[in-house]
């Protein structure tokens, strides 16, 4: 499980709105994740497995359904990705302002 | 905590006039001294300058506004850890980042704003291109990406 694969995993339209509607609300029944979606079935599930495979979701059978999850170690793995990319602007806008104030 | 980033949103107020701001963003020669070690190209709307950071690598922008004394933009695919090595093919043919300044001036100077956006589309591709997959997971990943952006 790595921040590429993890993206990789967000790079599609569909999948990310499967995200973004467990970001919302999680857990979720594989149904409502996919709901709406012009996919089949079986390519919805394809579409989820991706999202597993990624770590990014955990699908979990209770009675006669099957839930999806957010894995928030992943979430937190891009939310840390991107502070860091944050404080590389910080570093440029600091570098900016040093370069015009300095004279 | 629990949405996909997708935005990084950073401002900084200077004390200078908005017109000469907005130059030391907009002219590739001062650009490539206080944002990298130099810019091959222009940055008229439409070019694809190249830009050396240095051991980050060297990264294509794709200019997409100028608009002085307000307003530049260009798309890249950057600093990430899918492009270790930096990324000069054509940044519109891949899925990438927009990143905008918007100049205001405010008391006692400039506000520079820069928001940078589309974190959350990437990308099919650079995966793939990513060097052999790491097998030491999120640290070792992130290691290496707070490496690189640290320095």
């Amino acid at each position: 499980m790595s921040a590429p694969t993890l993206f990789k995993a967000l790079g599609d339209p569909l999948r990310y709105t499967m995200v973004e509607r467990l970001s919302a609300e999680s857990p979720m029944t594989v149904g409502r994740v996919t709901e709406g979606l012009d996919l089949t079935r079986q390519g919805a599930r394809r579409q989820l497995q991706v999202l597993v495979d990624a770590g990014l979701v955990i699908l979990e059978p209770k009675g006669r359904e099957v839930y999806a999850r957010l894995e928030p170690e992943a979430l937190s793995a891009m939310h840390r990705m991107v502070e860091e990319l944050t404080r590389r602007w910080d570093q440029r806008l600091d570098a900016l302002k040093r370069h015009l104030e300095a004279k | 905590m629990n949405t996909v980033p997708d935005r990084i949103e950073r401002s900084v107020v200077i004390a200078a006039p908005i017109e000469r701001i907005f130059k030391a963003i907009s002219d590739p020669a001062e650009f490539g001294t206080w944002f990298s070690d130099g810019v091959e190209g222009d940055f008229e709307v439409g070019s694809q300058p190249v830009i050396d950071e240095g051991k980050y690598g060297r990264f294509r922008l794709a200019i997409i506004a100028n608009e002085p004394p307000t307003y530049f933009a260009y798309r890249w695919v950057s600093g990430t850890a899918f492009v270790p090595a930096g990324f000069t093919d054509n940044p519109l043919e891949h899925p990438n980042t927009l990143v905008e300044f918007r100049l205001t001036a405010v008391e006692g100077g400039t506000e520079v704003r820069v928001v940078e956006t589309g974190f959350a589309s990437l990308p099919e591709s650079y995966a793939a291109q990513n060097h052999e997959d790491n097998t030491g997971g999120w640290e070792y990943q992130l290691a290496a990406l707070a490496k690189y952006v640290i320095g």
